[in-house]
């Protein structure tokens, strides 16, 4: 949908802090939720890994209530040179390396995934279509094409799904 | 991997030692410790600096000789001569011999190196031992090495007037996460701390990334992203890696790495100079030790000839009667290393393919370490990037260490005003993690290459019916069966509740953090039941100590496949 052959890339770096779901409370929250595996409640958790290989944009999708634009902190037309330029500016913030940092791994990772998702025209395509699309019509669909492919185990990840996409 | 009981000891004492320098943080100095040369950097507040020893010299042969009581290492000690360090008494060659076993293709190379090598061919440690006073005696490459480390600590400590406690090592990237703890121990033995492990190349790669920086900053230009390839061969290793790079972040898209290097060659013209060579040097008497090391001499100096002439002439008095005497062209050479070209070229060829980039995308190819004189060496990595010219903005010999001192100031929390040490490296893993699964299959879960920090998380389930326990047996390397790749160390998980096989879900999760510590969490989930069955495990990496082959044997021969798992995934597939 959001072609990226549509952009222009000599534009600079755009941060969009003020975006709703990148607000403090939200963002630490998801942190603190991924952060703790051992204490956490871990069957949602390994139940929706379990899709990992077979549907993969989904899953990042549904695990992170986060917009992967608003993690990289970029508007959702930037070019690959603004989303290259921007992950690089925030891994010298908030890689655990980094001078300044006061942030632990599981931030960096989060970016890092976004970035291995947004630099790939082929999965930033489809990553654009998942978000493009309705809310409902996009569960709908995820729920029936996972469940041809596997056995019950889909029923209960699928409300679980809910409940998690729910709280965002 | 850091020790802790001894990293504990370390912080406590500089706390109280350090009181004046408290408000900031203890800077790192970077230590790159060659298999034949070894020298010392630190960030001085505006740039980097070499550390020269009491003889004014940079690089550093690393040795320790072993006399009477009190043994010495390279740094300081004078030898009178170069046979001296070839007379039996004098350890070399740490890096090729530390934390292998006795079955190790590298150890049995070590065997023609002037002092003992003894292999039991068992898979155990092999006996390494110097000559002191017509007596062999024992000693480990960990030893060897901290004698070393503490003469460096030593030299820095009087230069730069303080205590040193924290270093960036650079290391090989084949480098087994068992053999970075034998380095880990080495360097608490001599009461230094390991901020990081900085494989080789990548340490070159953050040298370039500053000086990009700098040529940035100079034009004003916008900084647009540099994917250079850096080849790295010294003595022991040699080691490839592709970053990408920009306003002074360097990101290793892909590493590789194997134990060939230098020695290699010289071994191997020393082979062909004297066919017969371990068979005459098999009683490893003093007498032999003398003559293996006159004739690692004349060959070295051959080798070092023919990197600017087409041939030399060689000329060995072996006095048992046999002489050498004859002219070794560059052909020649280049055919009886024939083998180690074709692996340095693979080496190359299969990182630029691992970090996906197009040969053309490729801005610098870089070419550091000893080896990287040798004109076929530089032929082959220029022919495999498509260049014309290396990168010649950096010191071959000084690249390593100069990029683990900037990476020392880095991760001690140092910054600059002007913006030199605005710099991060993002590494990755350079070799797959996984555990045993389906028979005897290696299942990665962290794939090599993948960026650090990392956490991945797999699930597994039961290979039997009402089965209770399962074995968690951690691996390293790329081979699909287990035997192919390192143990790391294994556990088990317990409790499971007695159900058809392929119910209970074993999810196993491996988290590798940004100082590259590996910890593995295991725990039990039952279909239906949101709490986990037990407690989860978290488990430190690796637990091996020595013989790590034989524990795998050992638990095949006490459980068999009672206690396998299989990955969940592949059920679901079918």
């Amino acid at each position: 949908m959001l072609g990226i052959g549509t952009l222009s890339t000599g534009n600079s770096l755009q941060l969009s802090p003020e975006s709703p779901l990148s607000s403090p409370s939200c963002r630490t929250t998801n942190y603190q939720r991924s952060m703790s595996f051992p204490s956490r409640n871990p069957k949602r958790f390994t139940v929706i890994h379990a899709f990992a290989e077979t549907i993969p944009k989904v899953n990042v999708l549904n695990k992170k209530p986060a917009n992967l634009y608003e993690i990289l902190r970029v508007k959702e037309t930037a070019s690959p040179v603004e989303i290259k330029t921007a992950y690089r500016s925030l891994a010298k913030r908030i890689h655990p390396d980094a001078a300044t940092s006061e942030s632990d791994s599981r931030d960096f990772m989060e970016i890092h995934k976004a970035y291995t998702t947004l630099s790939d025209p082929t999965a930033r395509a489809r990553y654009d279509l998942s978000i493009g699309a309705a809310g409902i019509r996009r569960f709908g669909n995820r729920s029936s094409s996972s469940s041809s492919s596997s056995g019950g185990f889909v029923g209960q990840t699928q409300t679980r799904r809910w409940e998690t996409d729910q709280c965002w | 991997m850091a020790e802790q009981a001894y990293t504990v000891a370390s912080d406590s004492e500089t706390t109280g030692e350090d009181k004046p320098t408290t408000p900031y943080p203890e800077l790192a100095i970077g230590i790159d410790i060659g298999t034949s040369q070894c020298c010392v950097a630190v960030w001085n507040g505006s740039e980097v600096e070499l550390l020269k020893n009491t003889r004014n010299q940079k690089m550093m042969r690393s040795y320790v000789t072993f006399k009477d009581e009190i043994p010495t290492g390279g740094v300081s000690a004078h030898l009178s001569h170069e046979h001296e360090m070839f007379s039996g008494s004098a350890i070399f060659n740490m890096k090729r011999l530390i934390g292998r076993t006795d079955t190790d293709p590298v150890i049995h190379a070590s065997k023609t190196l002037p002092f003992l090598v003894q292999t039991l061919n068992i898979g155990v440690r092999p006996f390494i031992a110097a000559l002191v006073n017509d007596v062999w005696r024992s000693t480990t490459p960990e030893e060897v090495l901290a004698v070393f480390l503490v003469e460096l600590r030593a030299m820095a400590e009087v230069q730069l007037k303080r205590v040193i406690r924290n270093v960036v090592l650079t290391i090989p990237v084949s480098f087994s996460r068992f053999q970075l703890t034998r380095i880990e121990r080495a360097c608490a033995m001599a009461g230094l701390h390991v901020l990081r492990l900085m494989p080789e190349p990548t340490a070159a790669a953050l040298l370039y990334a500053q000086q990009q920086q700098q040529v940035v900053h100079d034009n004003m230009g916008s900084g647009s992203e540099k994917i250079a390839l850096i080849f790295n061969m010294g003595a022991g290793y040699c080691d490839v890696c592709v970053t990408a790079t920009a306003g002074g972040v360097s990101q290793i898209k892909a590493l590789s790495g194997g134990s060939i290097g230098g020695e290699d060659i010289l071994q191997n013209v020393m082979h062909h100079l004297l066919p017969n060579l371990d068979c005459l040097f098999s009683s490893h008497g003093p007498n032999e030790i003398k003559l293996m090391g006159l004739l690692r001499i004349a060959t070295q100096d051959a080798i070092h000839e023919l990197s600017s002439q087409d041939s030399v002439r060689v000329e060995v008095d072996l006095k048992n009667g046999s002489k050498i005497n004859r002219v070794l062209g560059r052909a020649e050479f280049e055919e009886i290393n024939r083998e180690v070209f074709r692996k340095c070229e693979n080496l190359v060829m299969q990182c630029i393919n691992d970090a996906k980039v197009n040969v053309e995308d490729i801005s610098d190819a870089i070419l550091v370490g000893g080896c990287s004189n040798i004109p076929k060496v530089r032929s082959l990595v220029l022919g495999s990037c498509k260049k014309e010219e290396p990168y010649l903005g950096m010191d071959p010999l000084e690249a390593a260490v100069c990029g683990a001192a900037l990476e020392g100031a880095v991760a001690s929390g140092i910054s600059d005003p002007l913006g030199s040490l605005d710099l991060l490296t993002i590494q990755a893993i350079p070799l797959s993690l996984g555990i045993c699964a389906d028979g005897n299959s290696f299942v990665p879960i962290i794939n090599r290459n993948t960026t650090m920090p990392a956490r991945k998380e797999l699930s597994f389930t039961t290979a039997r019916e009402n089965q209770t326990e399962a074995l968690i047996a951690v691996y390293e390397g790329e081979g699909t069966k287990v035997e192919e790749n390192h143990l790391l160390g294994y556990f088990k998980v317990i409790g499971i509740p007695p159900a058809p096989k392929g119910s209970p879900e074993i999810s196993v999760c491996m988290d590798i953090d940004a100082s590259n510590v590996l910890r593995v969490f295991a725990g039990v989930l039952m279909p239906g039941v949101r709490q986990p069955v037990q407690p989860f495990l978290e488990v430190k990496m690796p637990t091996v100590d020595d013989g790590h082959g034989w524990c795998a044997e050992a638990l095949l021969k006490m459980y068999g496949s009672t206690l396998d798992l299989c990955t969940l995934q592949k059920k679901m597939l079918q």
